[in-house]
């Protein structure tokens, strides 16, 4: 059964699929990411103003949100 | 900001915000030590429901899930209690089920599809990480901040809560705990601003609690008493009325909405002493308005009468309303909480649980550690300050104390009214001791002027007992400042070690799944019951009945997903008995029983192999017990009992023990795993006969790897309508029936001979 | 052998009235079988069945159509058919013929690979597996019982064209035959795990008119039938965690002799210390593919702890045991999965978008029956344009959106749904082509699978061990030692099921051989059993084949050889 795809995929053999960020540093990267929006929103609470709110809320939200992806992957949850 | 920086962290602003943030920083990580330390058996295990109540609440979690709420509401269960069927929607406090059904729905709202049984294994970790929250905010009513964080931190891991909310432990009590502990902060709350918001809002989580646990009653009867004790003290005020009446009104509303407690609140007994509070507050208000318009002198004579009056009025229509049958009289479990010995003697089905029985001293100290010898001095500060709220923590106090030593599940009520005394105690303690300035010099009257005009702020009058006892504030030496914080640290760091081994030690076993060591000291993990029970769901009809003792039926329930006789909702005493009763009789009689309620298997669990002490023979006597309550003719406890005594299973056992079809299932070809006539029973230590029970009516359908499960499947009637005593004899017959000839006939010419001689 | 007979007939008499049912399918007779073997191996829990034919173009024009009944009696049926031009290797399509349903046989038409002149012949090699073909008798049997298989076949090979020699070859699992249909005649010879029908000449077409003769074989089989009722298999691609997760859900059926009492655990527990060959599944065998992780074993009720797991660089073999032992008619379900990290399975496709190759089915090395599997491809959020192609003829195909852990759109989801599968089309590939267009960090498009072609799959080592015993001593010294493959076949099939034994006959590889087994978990327990037994006074060395180290030896020895011609030139010896 010789298929087009799979010469395709022979082909492709030296471009392995290259992730962002590897398994092992899921649970480090979750956790400077959920530390530093954690840092971030302390900061913010104490001076809350909307001056501030795009230089240290907005990324604190980022943070968080990515932190939450990595967290739950480090976790086995693989999303 | 870095012109901002150094005023920072003197402006008084920013110390209050960063003091607030610290607050939150330090609840966020009470709570997630006190989440963490639930987790041994997850992590030790696997996110396993524990025990046996759990299975029920997490099999109506699925079903409440699967159908919706008004199917549950409805439901009605014919997988139970066969052929009688339970409502269970209308016999259940649903307040559990729909607190994880709502995570469920809620958490699916925002993409995170969590399995149902990961919520509620995960459930009563999550509350307790909320009970010490609201814990913080009662102690914080009490005294301040900083002894309402020592308290949440004592709540978040005092063993004797640990021990209703270990991961997996998905019972009522999970929630209850905080329901109980922030209803009661609401109602301080309520009391002390005499708000009737804050009092409905102590009706509506009030509500709540009533839906979650029949531990409410324990908060009906409370909040009375304190109004009562207030009246008592002659510290009625317009704050307290609006508070109880609203609470009252609405919360017993609000609570009669829960099919299960309907019209109860209003005709039972326990229910009295509200209802008994609420018409004397009226009263109480009545009389102090009649003070404001009438002279005093004859606003004595006047009250006594009415006093009288409605004393004599309202008891004789208890009375009569009780001999009426209009108030239902105590329950059984509540006579059990004034006389202990009440249960034994006339409710066994209640004294046969282990959770029922009184309290052994030592397990205060196992399950508060230290802070049961702080509780009587937080008590004791409560009293020297005694302002409303502390005459709530005196009351809880007592009462608390007394139940928990009648019966050993109420340990979990005592538990947060321990902590918040002990926190309070404790912070007394550090604040004195952790001043770091001492006094320049003593200056009695400064410090006696400091505490008059403190006692003049205070709405109620103190008396001059606190300011003649406290001469001086604050401690001079170093020494005894670091002596006294140090024996404390001490204490703190051995009470958190304590906590955690209690917790890893005695409260963190599912149950469900036992763990052994290998001899190389691997864990080796005794899956018995699940291996018996997945047999039976996946090798038996779906309508296959299965009997057992009642303590399996919500696990076979939850795990084989077979229709079971009796479970542990314990509702029907003549149903449990019926089984008993098949349990304890010879085979003529189980068999009539079986076939009467289309059994179709029987499990039984035996230890003896393993030596694992909680089967079915040691728990045996409690069948007799529950049976003879309602056959006292056909089933008799001293029948089981050998001439001296002794409660045996071995060769003295008593022909009764050994005919009955417990016994038998549980010994049945057990001795010949073992060279001839050296079988053990070793949990009772006992070498059991040589001939092992012959069932004539069951066969052996499974028995699990190590023997605790054993499953029987009940024989049809017979093809040629013999009975089965008749069928197996002839069966059997063939063969025996020469040598059983050969023996007689010998055997009568040896007597004969020996007639002879 | 009496207590067969009446069987047979009653048998012939269902199939004759059910072949009044239905007309014959009309073929033209435009192709002769010159030399037909067909051999039937009932070694797994299913039969497979292999035809290799000569076929010559009788007629005056070129064909390319060949077609060919293939008999599934009962409640059987085919579960796959397989063909190719044996001496060139080129695969032909064989398609089901679609309204033959209703025959005792199901006609198949095979589209040669190049058309076939008048007068040319060609051999083809056609393979087919069937399922349901084989019946326990007795049904019933006791716990400790030896479980015996029955197969009904016909005499003659079904063909659509006239036949001018044909042979058939029954092959057991095992020696133990104790009834077969003898017909009374010479052709029929049993020898060791094989029953030969044949050879017979010139044998008319298959026509549902007469009544065919069929023959029955009862042998024993000590291994279970594995049967899953339903296998659901997730495949789930998650770019962010760099991950590609398995998770497959057994409905399990024991197809074997079902148990006549209930279930002793006295019995059981006494008689497994000395390990007996038993018709209960105890244990299953997951061969993954290396680098295979955090395996799990569940069910309905929780985590099962009686399984072990072992993962390195070679291969990852994920070994549970049920909670009870599965006897015949008992049911059982299970859960299990891993993890794969996601660079072995996809790549980035030359120009726009990604391929994933992934294996349809895997499941258990022991043999084994499917009634139904559905595999879902679960993709990364926001692939569009997929397309895929499959090893072998999908029944079904959904696509829908799956959510899970925070998504907002849903995941693109293909669901394959494939009927009565056979545990031969493990481990075939897919391979999916993406193109560009990003919500998410990766973009699908244009999906498809791509299989590897079956025999690539095959040369796998894990696919089939290579098993070689030698004696300890010297090789060069053991020239006049003989056995016979009989005693092999005994010894080494006592383990499981085997595919070829082959013996070394030239000097240098006397006294080995390779042992070729269905089964990487039989060839394991083979290997660990029967290295160092002795057998006929000498003691076994068994190894696993490892092609590289063999070349490596080889090369050693011819280096020692020679260093050896010339110390002995050196010291003048001959």
């Amino acid at each position: 059964m010789s298929s087009p795809t799979l010469e395709l995929w022979n082909a492709a053999a030296s471009s392995p699929f290259s992730p962002v960020i590897g398994k092992s540093l899921h649970a480090t990267v979750a956790f400077i990411l959920l530390a530093i929006g954690a840092v971030l929103t302390i900061i913010f609470s104490i001076n809350k103003s909307l001056v501030l709110a795009p230089a240290i809320a907005f990324p604190a939200s980022v943070a968080f949100g990515l932190g939450s992806v990595y967290a739950l992957a480090a976790g086995g949850v693989y999303v | 900001m870095a012109s901002v920086k150094p005023s920072f962290f003197k402006d008084p602003a920013s110390t209050q915000s960063i003091r607030g943030i610290l607050r939150v920083v330090i609840l966020l990580t009470i709570a997630a030590a006190s989440i963490s330390s639930r987790l041994f058996s997850v992590i030790r295990f696997e996110s396993i429901i524990h025990e046996f109540d759990p299975w029920f609440n997490f099999r109506a979690s699925k079903y409440l899930v699967k159908h919706g709420f008004f199917d549950f509401w409805n439901w009605f269960d014919d997988r139970t209690w066969y052929p009688l069927g339970r409502v269970t929607g209308g016999t259940l406090y649903p307040g559990l089920m729909v607190t994880s059904g709502a995570i469920w729905h809620m958490l699916r709202m925002i993409s995170l599809p969590v399995d149902i049984r990961n919520i509620c294994v995960l459930l009563a970790p999550g509350f307790s990480g909320l009970t010490a929250f609201a814990t913080y905010l009662f102690t914080l009513e009490m005294k301040d901040s900083s002894a309402g964080l020592l308290a949440a931190a004592f709540m978040g891991i005092a063993p004797g809560y640990i021990s209703r909310s270990v991961a997996g432990s998905y019972d009522n009590e999970a929630i209850a705990i905080f329901l109980l502990m922030f209803t009661f902060y609401l109602w301080i709350k309520a009391a002390k601003l005499g708000s009737a918001m804050w009092g409905g809002l102590c009706a509506l989580f009030y509500f709540y609690m009533v839906s979650a646990w029949g531990g409410y009653v324990f908060i009906t009867n409370l909040i009375p008493l304190h109004v009562f004790v207030l009246i008592l003290m002659g510290r009625y005020s317009g704050r307290i009325y609006v508070a109880y009446s609203s609470w009252y009104a609405l919360g017993t509303l609000a609570s009669m909405q829960v099919p299960f407690v309907g019209f109860l609140p209003i005709r039972t007994s326990e229910h009295m002493a509200a209802l008994g509070i609420f018409g004397l507050i009226q009263l109480v208000a009545f009389v102090d308005y009649l003070r404001g318009q009438v002279p005093s002198k004859q606003f004595n004579t006047l009250l006594r009468a009415l006093v009288i009056l409605i004393a004599v009025v309202a008891f004789s229509g208890l009375v009569l309303l009780t001999v009426t049958g209009v108030i239902a009289p105590w329950s059984g479990r509540f006579y059990s909480l004034w006389d202990t010995g009440y249960a034994k003697i006339h409710i066994p089905i209640i004294a046969s649980v282990s959770e029922h029985q009184p309290t052994a001293w030592p397990s205060f100290f196992f399950d508060l550690n230290f802070l049961i010898w702080l509780f009587p001095a937080g008590v004791y500060l409560c009293f020297r300050q005694l302002r409303d709220e502390h005459v709530f923590v005196v009351v809880y106090s007592v009462m608390a104390s007394y139940f928990s030593g009648v019966m050993v599940r109420l340990m979990l009520t005592l538990t947060p009214i321990v902590c918040v005394a002990a926190a309070i105690a404790v912070s007394a303690i550090l604040d004195t001791y952790l001043e770091i300035d001492s006094p320049e010099e003593p200056d009695p009257d400064a410090a006696e002027t400091k505490k008059a005009k403190k006692a003049k702020e205070s709405p109620l009058p103190t008396g001059g007992f606190l300011s003649s006892k406290a001469p001086y504030i604050g401690i001079y030496s170093i020494t005894s400042k670091i002596a006294v914080v140090g024996a404390f640290s001490v204490y703190l760091v051995l009470f958190v070690l304590h906590c955690t081994w209690v917790t890893s030690n005695a409260y963190s076993s599912p149950s469900v799944v036992l763990a052994s060591r290998m001899p190389d000291g691997s864990q080796h993990i005794i899956d018995d019951f699940r291996e018996a029970y997945y047999w039976l769901r996946k090798n038996t009809p779906y309508d296959a009945k299965v009997m057992s003792w009642w303590d399996y039926g919500y696990q076979i329930g939850g795990m084989a997903d077979r229709t079971t006789l009796v479970d542990n909702n314990t509702w029907n005493n003549t149903h449990i008995a019926t089984v008993g009763k098949a349990m304890a009789s010879g085979e003529a009689v189980s068999y009539e029983i079986l076939r009467k309620h289309e059994v179709d298997y029987v499990l039984v669990i035996f230890g003896g192999l393993l030596g694992y002490s909680g089967d079915d023979i040691n728990k045996f006597l409690w069948m007799v017990r529950i049976a003879e309550g309602v056959w006292p003719n056909e089933v008799q406890e001293r029948k089981f009992f050998t001439p001296r005594g002794e409660y045996k299973i071995d060769h003295e056992a008593t022909d009764t023990m050994k005919n009955s079809l417990m016994y038998k299932m549980s010994y049945y070809n057990y001795q010949n795993l073992f060279p001839p006539g050296q079988a053990q029973d070793r949990v009772r230590g006992a070498k059991l006969p040589a001939e092992g029970p012959v069932l004539h009516t069951l066969d052996e359908a499974f028995t699990s790897e190590n023997w605790i499960v054993r499953i029987y499947k009940v024989k049809d009637l017979d093809a040629f309508g013999r009975d089965h005593f008749a069928a197996r004899a002839f069966e059997g017959g063939k063969k025996k029936t020469r040598k059983g000839g050969l023996a007689g006939r010998a055997a009568g010419k040896r007597g004969r001979r020996v007639v002879r001689v | 052998m009496r207590s067969i007979r009446p069987r047979v007939t009653l048998c012939a008499t269902l199939l004759l009235a059910a072949s009044h049912l239905a007309s014959s399918l009309e073929v033209p007779q435009v192709f002769k079988n010159t030399n037909l073997l067909r051999t039937i191996d009932a070694s797994k829990a299913y039969i497979r069945e292999t035809i290799a034919v000569i076929i010559e173009n009788t007629s005056d024009k070129p064909q390319t159509e060949y077609y060919l009944p293939l008999s599934v009696p009962g409640s059987s049926a085919v579960s796959f058919v397989e063909c190719k031009d044996k001496k060139e290797g080129t695969p032909c399509k064989a398609e089901p013929v679609e309204d033959s349903s209703d025959y005792p046989v199901k006609y198949y038409k095979i589209t040669l690979p190049a058309t076939l002149k008048p007068k040319g012949q060609v051999t083809l090699a056609i393979s087919a597996s069937i399922t349901g073909a084989l019946e326990p008798i007795p049904a019933v049997i006791g716990q400790s019982d030896k479980q015996f298989l029955s197969y009904t076949g016909y005499r003659y090979v079904p063909t659509a064209y006239l036949t001018e020699k044909q042979k058939t070859k029954f092959r057991a699992a095992n020696g133990e035959i104790p009834d077969y249909t003898e017909f009374g005649g010479k052709d029929v010879e049993k020898s060791g795990y094989t029953v030969t029908y044949g050879p017979y000449d010139d044998k008319k077409a298959w026509s549902s008119d007469s009544t065919p003769e069929t023959f029955t074989i009862r042998f024993e089989f000590t291994m279970p039938i594995i049967y899953m009722e339903k296998l659901e298999r997730d495949i789930e691609v998650s770019h962010w965690g760099n991950n590609l997760a398995f998770e497959e859900r057994y409905w399990m059926t024991n197809n074997g002799a079902k148990l006549r009492d209930q279930f002793s655990r006295l019995t059981w527990a006494t008689t497994s210390y000395y390990n007996p060959p038993t018709a209960a599944i105890k244990s299953l065998l997951f061969p993954l593919r290396s680098g295979s992780k955090d395996a799990y074993y569940t069910d309905e009720v929780g985590n099962v702890s009686t399984s072990k797991f072992r993962s390195d660089s070679r291969e990852a073999i994920l070994d549970i045991k049920p909670r009870f032992p599965i006897f015949g008619g008992w049911n059982y379900s299970f859960v299990v999965g891993w993890n794969n990290d996601l660079p072995d399975y996809l790549r980035k496709s030359k120009g726009d978008g990604y391929i994933l190759k992934v294996p349809l089915l895997q499941g258990p090395s022991q043999s084994t029956s499917y009634g139904s599997v559905e595999v879902r491809i679960i993709l990364p959020e926001g692939a569009t344009d997929v397309t895929y192609s499959a090893p072998f003829a999908i029944d079904k195909e959904e696509r829908s959106l799956h959510k899970t852990f925070m998504d907002t759109l849903g995941r693109t989801t293909i669901k394959l749904t494939v009927n009565n599968v056979v545990d031969e089309l493990k481990n075939r590939d897919i391979i999916n082509k993406l193109a560009p267009e990003v919500n998410r960090i990766l973009f699908v498009k244009n999906l498809r699978f791509v299989v590897p072609s079956a025999h690539r799959v095959r040369t796998r080592p894990t696919e089939r061990t290579h098993l070689t015993y030698e004696p300890p001593t010297n090789l060069r010294s053991i020239t006049s030692y003989q056995v016979s493959s009989e005693e092999l076949f005994d010894l080494f099939g006592k383990f499981g099921p085997i595919r070829q034994i082959r013996q070394g006959i030239a000097n240098n590889t006397k006294g080995t051989a390779f042992i070729v087994y269905e089964e990487v978990g039989d060839a394991k327990t083979a290997c660990d059993k029967l290295n160092g037994f002795n057998f006929q006074n000498r003691y076994l060395v068994v190894l696993y084949h490892q092609p590289e180290k063999m070349a490596r030896s080889e090369k050693d020895l011819a280096q020692r050889q020679e260093e050896l011609e010339k110390l002995k030139k050196q010291h003048g010896i001959e």
